[in-house]
């Protein structure tokens, strides 16, 4: 005890005599200029107040460049762009307000979050150059199943066969994991790609909503609502579904033909619930640079696909095709300019459905195999858009955008239209280190629908006929 | 014949190019994928290539560097978005402006 006692009296010593030595220390700091003149330093010269000072604005350009050139470091830090990163792929609020009438009690104005998307990424090694997850944390809902039909039952009557029921939801938007199997030969065989991810379908099928110039999807992804009528021409349309369960091969020959092929479940992403819709469909890409900026690519997708089972809307039994041209335009002549397109039609099989309408087989008598008992349909549809990025001057960081886009429900039959003219601005705030974007988006929809076939109109509740106000605020972090 | 046309227009490409030229000197200007291509990638030595031969009796190099994708004011706005197979765009451009001896 005592010999404790000595211990902690020579700590306190100590301490004291660290603190007195300290203040000294402090004291004489010769920096410090409230010392007088006993205390002289030698060392470099001060400089003299004749000393003309760097003018802050003569050399701007070199200062620019330094922090240029400091943020491109930091860019390629590898915590922040290569093993690992993690952060919001894009978390977006929207207003929107429709002129389509609503029921009593309900509104027409709706805010909402878009997307709240959560994304982990990174290199593993050259043989694994990309394992790729996103996650979805907006409100999901739980997708139907679409059942089929009970034998010798009427498909149309729901208390024979019930609608379908709530099944699944997906967190889980995007998982991929990138091989490479030979990095000596890469580019030329670059990866494979295995997983649930945007479909390399043109360029808005595979471009993520962060990225999108507009707020809206476009027509060849969803069209329509409800369900769907005998000539194919109403009802929701997923033309080109934006995922799907897939492994494909891709690669880069001569540094300007790019070319992908594989092979998917083409059941959107809740095959991974429901299973495969049906055989299997292959699909191919190849994009020809004609600058490292701007392109024309041409897509196939060649199979067959199935009604029961599908949560693609308005699929049906059969032969299941879609060819595509697309192209893009990015200006270096007019900086800020770009402008692209897409054009694409294809064939749905017989007796197509509506996700969670029982419906089963490829014939025309809807009460024996309910979905629309239509026969097999060619649809159609294109788009084209331009925008522009002010880069200087009074409305410097605006972006105004002018987008038209058609989709033709069936090819052979008239009055059936969907069209739209989407006059845009988005607006960037200020990019922060390492790679955060903040935009505005606000757009103007001028949407018109003919009808559902020769003589028809549509209703005034019709989303797709009725003009819509969106504004859109948007945080992207990758 | 697609695939065929494809090929033979992406075979056309050069991958170097003068891109400005006066009677005495001028920029070339070649494309990279990798910090470490700079100087050994045989696109370079299409560059130089294309020296000799616009100086036969030699050359001085005055100024290079990485130009900017589009603009630096675009490419700081649109990060990203000038992209390809969903990836962002990862070809860079080099500039060598040089005077002829």
């Amino acid at each position: 005890m005592r010999s404790e006692q000595v211990v902690l009296a020579i700590c306190i010593s100590a301490m004291v005599c660290l603190l007195v030595t300290g203040t000294y220390a402090t004291a004489a700091d010769p920096t410090n200029p409230s010392q007088g003149r006993g205390q002289t330093v030698e060392g470099a010269p001060t400089p003299s107040l004749t000393t003309p000072v760097p003018d802050p604005v003569e050399n701007l350009e070199t200062r620019l460049g330094t922090i240029e050139e400091w943020k491109a470091k930091i860019e390629r830090l590898p915590s922040l762009s290569n093993k690992f990163n993690i952060g919001l792929n894009a978390l977006q609020f929207l207003y929107t307000h429709q002129d389509a009438h609503v029921a009593e009690g309900k509104s027409q104005d709706n805010l909402s979050i878009r997307r709240s998307e959560f994304l982990m990424y990174g290199k593993i090694n050259e043989y694994v150059p990309r394992g790729h997850a996103l996650m979805e944390f907006q409100s999901n809902g739980l997708t139907a199943n679409t059942p089929g039909c009970n034998p010798g039952t009427d498909c149309t009557n729901r208390t024979q066969n019930a609608a379908g029921t709530p099944t699944t939801a997906n967190y889980f938007r995007e998982t991929y994991i990138d091989f490479r199997p030979i990095p000596g030969i890469a580019p030329n065989l670059n990866v494979i790609r295995m997983g649930v991810f945007r479909m390399p379908w043109g360029i808005f099928t595979e471009t993520t909503g962060g990225l999108r110039d507009i707020v809206s999807t476009p027509f060849l992804n969803t069209v329509g609502s409800g369900g769907g009528s005998k000539n194919s021409t109403a009802g929701q349309i997923d033309f080109l579904q934006e995922r799907d369960l897939f492994a494909d091969v891709r690669g880069t020959v001569a540094n300007r033909l790019e070319y992908v092929g594989g092979i998917m479940n083409n059941n959107n992403v809740f095959s991974q619930n429901v299973g495969s819709n049906g055989p299997k469909v292959g699909y191919g890409r190849v994009r020809f640079l004609a600058t490292d900026i701007s392109f024309i690519s041409f897509t196939t997708l060649q199979g067959e696909s199935n009604n029961e089972g599908t949560q693609n809307n308005g699929r049906g039994k059969g032969v299941f095709d879609r060819y595509g041209v697309d192209f893009r335009y990015t200006s270096r002549y007019l900086p800020g300019f770009m402008m692209q397109g897409e054009y694409w039609q294809g064939h749905d099989g017989q007796n197509q459905t509506t996700v969670g309408l029982p419906a089963q087989g490829a014939c025309e008598n809807q009460v024996q195999c309910g979905g629309n008992g239509a026969p097999g349909v060619m649809r159609r549809t294109w788009y084209a858009y331009a925008k522009y990025y002010i880069s200087s001057g009074p409305l410097e960081k605006w972006e105004p955008v002018v987008m038209y886009e058609q989709f033709d429900p069936n090819t052979k039959v008239t009055n059936d239209l969907y069209t739209r003219t989407i006059l845009g601005l988005n607006y960037y705030f200020e990019n922060l280190p390492p790679k955060i974007q903040t935009k505005l988006s606000i757009d103007y929809e001028f949407r018109h629908h003919s009808g559902s076939g020769p003589g028809t109109s549509v209703p005034n509740t019709d989303p797709f006929a009725q003009n819509i106000f969106l504004v859109q605020l948007q945080v992207r972090y990758q | 014949m697609l695939v065929i046309l494809s090929f033979t227009l992406a075979s056309c490409v050069s991958s170097a190019q003068i891109v400005s030229e006066t009677p005495t000197g001028g920029t070339v200007l070649y494309s990279y994928f990798e910090e470490q291509d700079v100087l050994t990638s045989p696109e370079r030595k299409d560059a130089l290539r294309l020296l000799v031969a616009k100086c036969p009796s030699g050359y001085s190099i005055s100024r290079e560097g990485q130009l900017a994708q589009i603009d630096k004011a675009v490419d700081r706005a649109w990060m990203g978005q000038v992209s390809r197979d969903g990836q962002p765009n990862r070809e860079k451009r080099w500039a060598i402006q040089f005077a002829c001896k």
